[in-house]
């Protein structure tokens, strides 16, 4: 039986080999014929095109690889941002789905249904044609206040544009987080002694707060806050939101809060009642007993799906396409198309998207085992 | 449970039978319906020009998205400039301009197609390219288009090229235009945001909503877009196309590089439509011509006998391409010369109403140049 | 409550958290449909359930607005300034693309014999064949739409009576199967087997479309039916290689798995041409399109390995255990023991794992394929209908939902039939 066993691996193995050494040749074939071998020196050449957002500043003079990153950043910020909004937006519906009041839990029931059931790419392209069908063109740009203005052309709000001691500032806020960390600790040991409310959020982000302040009275250059202005083409300064920017993360955060919406409506349900009539009979509020004793339990069940969908998010950051938002994907096309080798960019492609899911996995991972009851196999 | 099994084995076989039928009728057939001409081609004696023949029918692989070149309104019916080059190639091989099958393809796949035999020759408002002739097996033809590559805006808005530093340009990822776009505004010290899409939908939608202040692409295609542009948008006037060329775009019909035949043959077709309109010879009047063609350059043209200088006799000269001597004169009657075609279809007889700029002829201008029929 | 939490996720990738999501909706279903205290009076109802104090009644007056003024808005473009014309013209567009129209029999053919299976399968399994006023109005709501539908957009009358023809047959259908009932479900099964290749000849043979012209919804239709049959066997080998103790084979699946899940499609879809290419020995020309297929099966597969794997996971020892006491050998163990039961648990995963695929079609035009969605945004840009781009999104988008609506609710239906989730 072992023998059997042993013989069997050693087949497929050598099956392996065999289909892999098979392929590399070929790969080696087809791109010996057509003079190309497999390298990524490309990555240096210079890139030619144009990115028209970017996090870290890009030029079409830059390498290959600093377009490579602008995609990969962009989507990230995308994936960063929508993560969080998706959260929330996801954890009050799923709320709304077990209201008490009719009206709210069917108009739930609705959204989920309608959002969840048509395809992602539907609603992208919809958010971008709704959005830049309904707002004016920039010759009418909305303006807020002088502050800041909306029009078809993105939305370009207040920003802030760091100084030349921004380093240092930031040194002092990084320093006042373990100070805070302290004072957080020193207040929940005084609520387990002594009873006392702990108002330990406040303290803490209070320490911090007065330390960049100071910081920044100190320092004189810290950052400063820079308005947008408006000109013919479109504005300058201050911190601009592009609409295909705008369209892909609405699209992303009300499809995957759909999807969040059941898981927490699901694993709410899944605490047992008995803890809900046991919050009820300490006499606490509805409200009181959702957040401290129902969603804590049910947040915990919750994690792993949540976090099946966070990943589902990052990886729909490529349908950016669709509204010519340069994500990942996007612009590893245009690397392609333009510079060719095509199996070395996919590399890259897969390596990013698998190296962000693992990040990803591994924090929720370790709030999985820091929510996690005593006693449970984590 | 025994029933269970088995059916769970049953369709794992047919699931592997349908994928394998999936992969086996490709590679014998390679296409639409295609009967035996890839067996054909494989046979050395019988060329592509021949099967054409035995056929009775020339297929062209055609556009029918670019108003001008290859468009079908959607009625179904596809014309344009490219398609009447494909009844000039019927009207020489066949004798008949009406003996074709057009074959819409888009951009991704007209290569693949063609290599497939999905199609004999491609019209397909193409740019000739090296890689193209090299990588992908065509042999172009005599350039018919001389395209470049254009920027489009709204009336008003700018006066030249040089006014828009700092603009939003819609373009389409994935081709030559975003390179040549930004080589040609970084030459200039010119900086542009690129909106870019994927597809023309989306593109078009941003421009007419006013989220870019540009929209760069062929020539060709700007000035067919800016033909059907709607009047509640202000129609046709309400766009200018700016006379600055930003790349060559040099557009010809190509066929595969391993069809020599079918390749010189076409070529003679397209030489002799601009060769036709150095001549004066015209759709109106080549019925006359024909009977009395003199015996010079006209004569040539049209197939009749040639006087040589040297032998002082008379002889129709045979170039040797397969096809009839008088060729032309079916062709001409059909299409017109290479000037009428213009005019028709993207000239001052359309609606994109281009001028004949470089595509006009060596005498006029222009760089359009025939080689000579002797 | 240590055992009721399950498992933290594994610092990989290959997570089973699609089957936990699944399990939340199925329990919170299971407690929804426990029967409640009496119904009250609709005005003791209004009361509870509206205006229970002033937070709730504040929050029923401000949906009550919120709806009013979306239902304004929808209503009146629906009605009012929508120019539905655009899909009118381009309705044969959107169902087949630039599918060539004297072929567009083979079109029909499979459809009607898709259409025919379902009725009779509904007829042999339905208890009664009344169906309840609810359904009814729902099906009824149905059939006018879809005959106004085709009352308008159909070209030729040939067209129309075909179209129109549809419900009948079903009907028909399904009346024949009550009539045979038990008798032909075996056939019928069969018959469902063989339905995909049957449709593959109709639509291939005899001198057939070959799938590089296939568009419209009847692409989106094949390309989700071509990923799931050819997917389903792989990745049953995927989660059966996943669970195996020779390490090689383990490791080879986990990767295949970890490798196309975690990966988008789209990515997938657009680099297939370049990967397969390059992998192929270079005599072997297979389409494009075959090439995009292949990638979306093997996507689709790694899936697959994950939800058969948890419910390879949820077969108790026990059986196993049984199984090995009788003596059966592991091949035997599996077919007719744990596989059985595996499989039976995961079908609403299944189901769901189908639907998300359905919609994953869409994303072929990332590859240039004129799918349902791609053929809407065709016609929106021609500019002939300047403007419409909110119709044509709608219809595709309505179309898209609608299957993808009731699949989900016939998979609800399913649970309850086969009593899954009630452990």
């Amino acid at each position: 039986m072992r023998v059997l066993r042993a013989a069997g691996q050693v087949v497929f193995v050598v099956v392996l080999v065999v289909i892999a050494r098979e392929m590399y040749l070929n790969a080696s074939f087809a791109l010996g014929s057509a003079g190309r071998e497999l390298s990524y020196t490309y990555l240096d050449s210079r890139a030619g095109f144009g990115i028209k957002e970017h996090v870290l500043g890009y030029s079409p003079n830059q390498p290959l690889f600093k377009a490579f990153l602008a995609g990969a950043t962009n989507a990230m910020l995308v994936a960063a941002i929508g993560i969080v909004m998706a959260t929330v937006l996801g954890v009050l519906i799923g709320i709304a789905r077990l209201s008490s009041n009719w009206m709210v839990k069917k108009i739930a029931l609705v959204y989920v249904e309608v959002f969840r059931n048509t395809p992602l790419l539907v609603q992208v392209i919809f958010w971008y044609v709704a959005v830049i069908l309904a707002i004016p063109r920039i010759e009418s740009s909305v303006s807020v206040f002088g502050l800041a203005f909306v029009s078809n052309r993105g939305a370009a709000l207040p920003g802030i544009r760091s100084g030349a001691d921004f380093g240092t500032w930031l040194l002092f806020v990084l320093a006042a987080l373990p100070v805070a960390a302290t004072v957080w600790r020193w207040r929940s040991r005084v609520h387990e002694r002594a009873g006392e409310p702990h108002y330990r959020w406040l303290l803490s982000l209070g320490v911090v707060a007065v330390l960049a302040g100071a910081g920044y009275v100190l320092l004189g250059d810290a950052f400063r806050v820079e308005l947008p202005e408006l000109s013919a083409h479109g504005y300058s300064g201050g911190l601009q939101i592009s609409p295909e920017f705008a369209a892909i993360l609405v699209a992303l955060v009300v499809y995957t809060a759909a999807f969040i919406g059941e898981i927490v409506r699901g694993s709410i349900m899944a605490v047992s009642k008995g803890q809900k009539e046991a919050a009820q009979a300490l006499g606490l509020s509805p409200g009181q007993q959702l957040r401290l004793v129902v969603l804590p339990q049910a947040m915990r069940v919750a994690i792993p799906p949540i976090n099946n969908q966070y990943l589902n998010l990052w990886k729909n950051t490529s349908l950016a396409f669709a509204v010519g938002f340069p994500d990942l994907i996007n612009i590893s096309t245009t690397m392609v198309n333009q510079a060719g080798h095509a199996l070395e960019t996919f590399s890259l492609v897969v390596g990013t998207y698998l190296g962000t899911s693992l990040l990803i996995s591994v924090a929720m991972n370790a709030l999985n085992r820091a929510v996690a009851l005593r006693g449970d196999t984590a | 449970m025994h029933s269970l099994a088995a059916k769970k084995t049953l369709a794992l076989v047919f699931a592997l039978a349908v994928v394998a039928m999936a992969c086996t009728r490709e590679e014998e057939g390679g296409g639409g319906g295609a009967q035996g001409e890839t067996q054909a081609a494989q046979a050395d004696e019988t060329t592509l020009l021949d099967e054409i023949k035995q056929r009775g029918t020339l297929r062209c692989g055609v556009n029918n998205t670019v108003p001008g070149f290859g468009f079908d309104p959607g009625t179904g019916e596809i014309e344009g400039f490219d398609i009447d080059f494909c009844r000039a190639f019927a009207a020489a091989v066949l004798g008949d301009s009406e003996a074709i099958e057009l074959v819409p393809i888009d951009a991704d796949n007209r290569f693949i197609a063609l290599q497939n035999g999905d199609y004999d020759v491609l019209v397909r408002n193409t740019t000739w390219t090296t890689s193209r002739d090299g990588a992908e097996g065509v042999a172009f033809m005599h350039v018919n288009f001389y395209d470049g590559q254009a920027l489009m805006v709204r009336k008003g808005d700018f006066a030249s090229i040089d006014e828009m530093d700092g603009t939003n340009i819609c373009v389409t990822t994935g081709t030559t235009t975003e390179l040549n776009l930004a080589d040609y505004f970084g030459a200039r010290d010119l900086d542009f945001e690129p909106i870019a899409f994927e597809e023309n939908p989306q593109l078009q939608r941003a421009f007419i909503s006013g989220r870019c202040d540009g929209w760069t692409s062929d020539r060709s295609q700007l000035a067919g877009i800016r033909s059907q542009w709607p009047e509640e948008e202000g129609g046709p006037e309400s766009l200018i196309i700016f006379d600055e060329v930003i790349s060559k775009e040099p557009l010809a019909p190509g066929v595969l590089d391993t069809e020599i035949e079918l390749h010189d043959a076409l070529d003679a077709v397209v030489n002799g439509l601009i060769l036709a309109e150095e001549l004066g010879v015209t759709s109106a009047n080549v019925e006359e011509t024909a009977e009395d063609p003199g015996e010079g350059p006209v004569a040539a043209l049209l197939g009749a006998p040639v006087l040589d200088p040297e032998t002082g006799e008379s002889a129709p000269i045979d170039s040797g391409l397969g096809i009839s001597n008088d060729f032309m004169i079916d062709v001409i009657s059909a299409v017109g010369n290479y000037g009428e075609i213009f005019e028709r279809h993207v000239g001052s007889e359309s609606d994109l109403e281009l001028e004949r700029g470089i595509n006009a002829l060596w005498t006029d201008g222009g760089i359009q140049y025939a080689i000579p029929f002797r | 409550m240590s055992g009721a939490a399950p498992k933290g996720p594994r610092l990989g990738l290959g997570l089973s958290e699609d089957v936990d999501l699944l399990r939340f909706e199925q329990q919170a279903r299971a407690i929804e449909a426990a029967p409640g205290p009496a119904p009250a009076t609709p005005r003791e109802w209004i009361r509870q359930n509206l205006f229970s104090g002033p937070v709730n009644s504040l929050l029923t007056l401000a949906s009550g607005v919120f709806v009013l003024f979306l239902a304004y808005q929808i209503l009146s473009f629906v009605f009012v300034s929508a120019q539905w014309e655009v899909v009118q013209v381009g309705m044969r567009g959107y169902m087949i693309g630039s599918f060539p129209v004297d072929e567009a029999w083979r079109v029909w053919a499979s459809a009607y014999l898709v259409i025919i299976l379902a009725g009779l399968s509904y007829g042999v399994s339905a208890r009664r064949l009344r169906p309840s006023a609810g359904q009814v109005a729902v099906g009824a709501a149905a059939a006018a739409v879809a005959g106004a539908v085709v009352f308008f957009t159909a070209q030729t009358p040939l067209v129309r009576g075909l179209a129109a023809g549809a419900t009948p047959a079903a009907i028909a259908g399904a009346l024949v199967g009550r009539l045979f009932g038990r008798k032909i479900l075996r056939p019928l099964i069969v018959a469902w087997v063989l339905v995909f290749p049957a449709i593959m000849i109709i639509v291939r043979g005899f001198v057939g479309v070959p799938p590089s012209e296939w568009g419209g919804f009847f692409f989106n239709i094949i390309a989700a039916t071509v990923g799931i049959v050819a997917s389903f066997p792989l990745g049953l080998l995927l989660a059966l290689g996943r669970r195996s103790e020779m390490p090689v084979i383990r490791i080879a699946s986990v990767g295949f798995i970890e490798l196309f899940r975690g990966v988008p499609l789209v990515a997938w879809l657009i680099f297939s041409k370049f990967v397969v290419d390059l992998l192929l020995p270079p005599q072997m020309v297979i389409p494009d399109i075959i090439k995009a297929f292949l990638v979306m099966t093997f996507f689709s597969a790694a899936y697959i390995g994950e939800i058969v794997r948890g419910g390879l996971q949820g077969v108790p020892a026990g059986q196993y255990e049984a199984a090995r006491a009788l003596g059966l050998s592991t091949t035997r163990m599996m077919a007719l023991i744990v596989l059985p039961q595996a499989l039976r648990s995961t079908i609403p995963a299944m189901i769901s794992h189908f639907i998300s695929l359905f919609k994953d079609t869409s994303l072929f035009v990332a590859i240039e394929v004129t799918d349902l969605l791609a053929a809407a945004r065709r016609s929106a840009s021609s500019l002939l209908y300047f403007g419409t781009d909110m119709e044509t999104l709608l219809f595709a988008g309505l179309i898209f939902w609608a299957v993808a609506f009731s699949m989900s609710r016939w998979s609800q239906r399913l649970e309850v039939r086969l009593g899954v989730g009630r452990r």
